[in-house]
């Protein structure tokens, strides 16, 4: 193995003199490969269009169409004979598809509930032409507005809608990701075809079809941080001082723009940093190579996250404690008994998902640390173990960690979210493991299949466990009927709103209305737990009780939904499908509940489109001016 | 000097031509909108990538990563930069900014790269047989066929219509008025009839309001002057005895 693999990095080190001018088809078998999955993309979205979607053939149209669009970049890249030029083309044009897909699940405008929170942000500072404008739902967002900026810039300068320029943003954050992780892994490996499966096996992480592809800050702020790592591993590698201040200069630049883009990212990349640097500090010990310092690096980071939490963001530490604090709690209550676990494969309304779905996503999840330790293994018999692999190994191990706190509700998220950092060493070792065990059989083709298939499995798995189920195929937010399209009543509702009461109203609504309310309505709208608002707007009280809320939130209007599916912010926003009867069904609030403001002539009804109405609650607040 | 500069040359040529139809205020949008992605996405992070490495260091899968990622952070903190300058984050103040930025870096790196001789290098024509043309390029007809689809708004099936009502207080210039209206997002002609009630009694009724989907109806009514309740009340046609939806406001004058 160890011989085969230094004949490829021979191959791929050895720079040519001559200075004839070469004239070699360098793109292999990309356009077959490329048109075979372009037909994949052809049967996602049937998937999502008229002809298929809410039929039992879209689920079926799904997957086939995702698999054919993984499966035979899969089988080339796992080939032995391939150019660098290749894999790389591979993995771009196979990244860039799975982006598609999220374009085609959206096409019309964002939909996802982080979408809207950033949405508004841009919004505002396009209209107001200055950062940090006030969200009502996510207050925190506002101070991290790198995304926001360069997707202003583009709508500012080149006349593109804010839609259309954020998803511009996303795609080249989409290709920088897809760079990044593919020359990191290949540094680091000194390997084009361990960098290629792994690239490939980053994308099975349960995040990257749908939530790293959304208007998130995340999505932006994660490319830029692998690019850092990137620019670490060269600079590693390189004698020339000269070369490896430049390097330092561009991360410098790149960190600023990720700490002012998403506080996750950049506390990753310092812990990162700082490991790295302890790993660099004492691995000399082992074998007497002299190691870079980054510990100046690590130590600037440090610095200007925390001028930028002191100086602008200082909410954010409240913001993630409660998410950590609740992850933990959970957990810790789980083991006491406190708590019982959360259910997997149960959405939250209660749907238990089919038997083969569980099969798989359980697979997957033993397949990932099966190829976790059998990349360990590999790893350390090659001897090839640098600061930068075991940093990456240590991630990988972090994930066994993560998987018990997917048994908890609040963990779920957490874990959930760490996926995307933490496969980064996990697709990386178990590349290295593949790539071993293909070196040792170069000829054993089973083992193609093989690959294949244990790629198909993460995929798919991962697409299970980490979006929900009703939300894999693209929902209807606009009709058409007879050429005119229809929006959906949340639509509808944010749209009067802002016609025929302004902007910037405060007002308080389930989460999906809310949501709605805040990106296309342009209103101040505020839900969930925070002031009892859950509990005003799903339980009867008193009016003195209902009174004050309305006071301390100083609410204008209230929004109440019919529908339980309202308070969820992905599921919500959409049409419904023809509906049981509103009084009896299950998915309907109880009459009672929803019309509990009725009859009361300080509280005007003062919108209805039938499941959702909107009330004038001035009266009772003491707030009578609209904005 | 030109070839080996072409890449800045260009970059500033699309830097000045952006400045020149901002002077003459001619923002033809077809146009700009071409020209600002690769002026945003690419451009800057070019000329500050050449301007730190010169030489040809860095593979040109290396620089143009970092052109896109050095581009991305210039706009993000040029974004802060304008945020606390007194312009704020507009048209003008973005095409200044990074004019200057791409401006200055070129210089920079163009000086920079006249510095060191030039290295004799191979020359590396990219060859693409027609048939893998062919087999690429029925691979984005493919894609774009895919795109169109999803493009195409879905019809109505399995999907459920509905009705707004609304209620307003009138214009200022109608104060003794209210604002009652109609919005069928129903999926077919829908028959309705309205009724508004003063104090509980009625005061007027539309016996056959017919809606196409997607239009609205309003009515701007009278009301007497005093305080009082006014409530709309709409039906279907089809089920008549069926109160469909209801609004309220109070008069208070």
């Amino acid at each position: 193995m160890t011989k085969a693999q230094g004949i490829e990095e021979t191959r791929a080190s050895v720079k040519s003199t001559a200075l004839s001018t070469h004239r070699t088809p360098t793109l292999g078998r990309l356009p077959e490969v490329a048109l075979c999955s372009s037909f994949g993309l052809l049967l996602v979205a049937l998937a999502f269009s008229n002809a298929v979607v809410r039929t039992a053939w879209a689920d079926l149209f799904y997957w086939l169409g995702l698999l054919l669009i993984i499966l035979p970049i899969a089988f080339r890249l796992f080939s032995v004979a391939v150019s660098r030029r290749e894999r790389i083309g591979l993995v771009v044009f196979l990244g860039l598809s799975l982006y598609l897909i999220k374009v085609m699940h959206s096409p019309f405008m964002f939909t996802f509930s982080d979408e809207l929170l950033h949405f508004r942000n841009a919004v505002n500072i396009l209209q107001a032409k200055v950062l940090f404008g006030e969200n009502s739902i996510l207050p925190v967002s506002a101070y991290y507005p790198g995304l926001e900026t360069v997707t202003t810039a583009i709508a500012d300068l080149s006349g593109l809608n804010l839609f259309t320029s954020g998803l511009v943003v996303i795609g080249v954050a989409r290709l920088v990701i897809i760079l990044s992780l593919y020359l990191l892994f290949e540094q680091v490996s000194h390997s084009s075809r361990v960098a290629g499966l792994a690239v490939l096996l980053y994308m099975a992480n349960s995040n990257f079809l749908y939530w790293s592809a959304q208007f998130s800050y995340e999505s932006l702020s994660l490319p830029l941080g692998l690019l850092v790592l990137y620019a670490l591993a060269k600079q590693g590698s390189l004698k020339d001082k000269q070369m490896r201040r430049g390097v330092t200069l561009v991360m410098l630049l790149l960190i600023t723009a990720i700490i002012i883009t998403h506080h996750v990212t950049s506390y990753g990349l310092v812990i990162f940093l700082i490991v790295l640097s302890i790993v660099y500090s004492f691995f000399p010990a082992f074998n007497g190579i002299k190691q870079p310092n980054i510990w100046g690096l690590a130590l600037t980071t440090g610095v200007l996250i925390l001028i930028w939490l002191v100086l602008v963001a200082y909410p954010t530490t409240g913001y993630l404690y409660q998410i950590f604090k609740h992850a933990f709690a959970s957990v810790l209550e789980m083991f006491t008994g406190g708590q019982t676990g959360r259910a997997l494969f149960t959405s939250a309304t209660g749907t238990v998902a089919p038997l083969w779905e569980r099969l798989v996503g359980i697979s997957s999840v033993l397949l990932i640390m099966l190829g976790i330790l059998s990349g360990l293994y590999a790893l350390w018999k090659s001897k090839r173990l640098n600061p930068f692999t075991i940093v990456l190994a240590g991630a990988a191990i972090l994930y066994f960690l993560t998987l018990g706190l997917r048994f908890t509700g609040a963990g779920w998220e957490v874990a959930n979210r760490a996926s995307e950092f933490l496969f980064v060493g996990i697709a990386f070792l178990i590349a290295f493991g593949f790539v071993t065990l293909r070196l040792r059989y170069p000829k054993n083709r089973f083992l193609s299949f093989v690959f294949a298939g244990y790629v198909a499995i993460l995929i798919v798995g991962g697409v299970i466990s980490g979006w929900p189920p009703a939300l894999r195929l693209s929902q209807p937010l606009v009709v058409a009927v007879n050429g005119t399209n229809l929006e959906s009543q949340g639509l509808e509702a944010s749209n009067w709103m802002l016609t025929n009461q302004g902007p910037d109203n405060r007002i308080i609504a389930p989460p999906s209305d809310a949501l709605l309310l805040l990106a296309y309505g342009k209103q101040q709208a505020l839900t969930g737990k925070i002031y009892s608002i859950q509990d005003l707007l799903t339980n009867q009280h008193t009016l003195d009780w209902q009174t004050k809320i309305l006071q301390t939130v100083q609410a204008r209007f209230l929004v109440m939904d019919r529908r339980q599916i309202s308070w969820d912010g992905m599921l919500g926003p959409y049409f419904s499908t023809p509906a049981t009867s509103p009084t009896t069904g299950a998915e309907f609030f109880t009459p009672d509940i929803f019309t509990m403001f009725d009859g009361r002539a300080q509280i005007p009804r003062i919108f209805d489109s039938g499941n959702i109405v909107i009330y004038d609650v001035g009266g009772l607040s003491g707030v009578t001016q609209t904005k | 000097m030109l070839r080996r500069q072409s890449d800045l040359l260009l970059g500033i040529i699309l830097t000045l031509v952006l400045l020149g139809l901002a002077a003459f205020g001619f923002f033809p949008p077809i146009v700009v909108g071409i020209l600002a992605l690769p002026f945003i996405l690419l451009v800057p992070g070019n000329a500050l990538i050449s301007a730190i490495f010169p030489e040809s260091s860095l593979s040109k899968l290396e620089r143009f990563l970092f052109a896109i990622g050095l581009s991305l952070a210039v706009v993000i903190l040029s974004g802060l930069a304008l945020n606390i300058s007194p312009w704020g984050l507009q048209t003008n103040s973005w095409l200044i900014i990074l004019s200057v930025i791409t401006l200055v870096a070129s210089v920079i790196a163009i000086w920079r790269r006249e510095k060191i001789p030039a290295k004799e290098s191979t020359p590396e024509r990219f060859y693409l047989p027609a048939r893998q043309v062919l087999l690429l390029g029925l691979a984005l007809l493919v894609i774009g066929f895919s795109l169109k689809l999803t493009l195409t708004p879905r019809s109505p099936d399995n999907s459920q219509g509905y009705t707004s009502l609304w209620i307003l207080p009138g214009p200022a210039t109608q104060p003794d008025s209210i604002l009652v209206g109609i919005h069928s997002q129903e999926f077919e002609t829908t028959h309705y009839s309205l009724q508004v009630i003063y104090n509980g009694q009625p005061k007027q009724k539309w016996p056959d309001i017919s809606l196409e989907p997607g239009t609205q109806w309003q009515q701007n009514i009278s009301m007497p002057v005093g305080q009082g309740l006014v409530e709309a009340v709409l039906f279907r046609l089809d089920s008549p005895g069926i109160v469909y939806r209801r609004v309220s406001t109070t008069l208070n004058k």
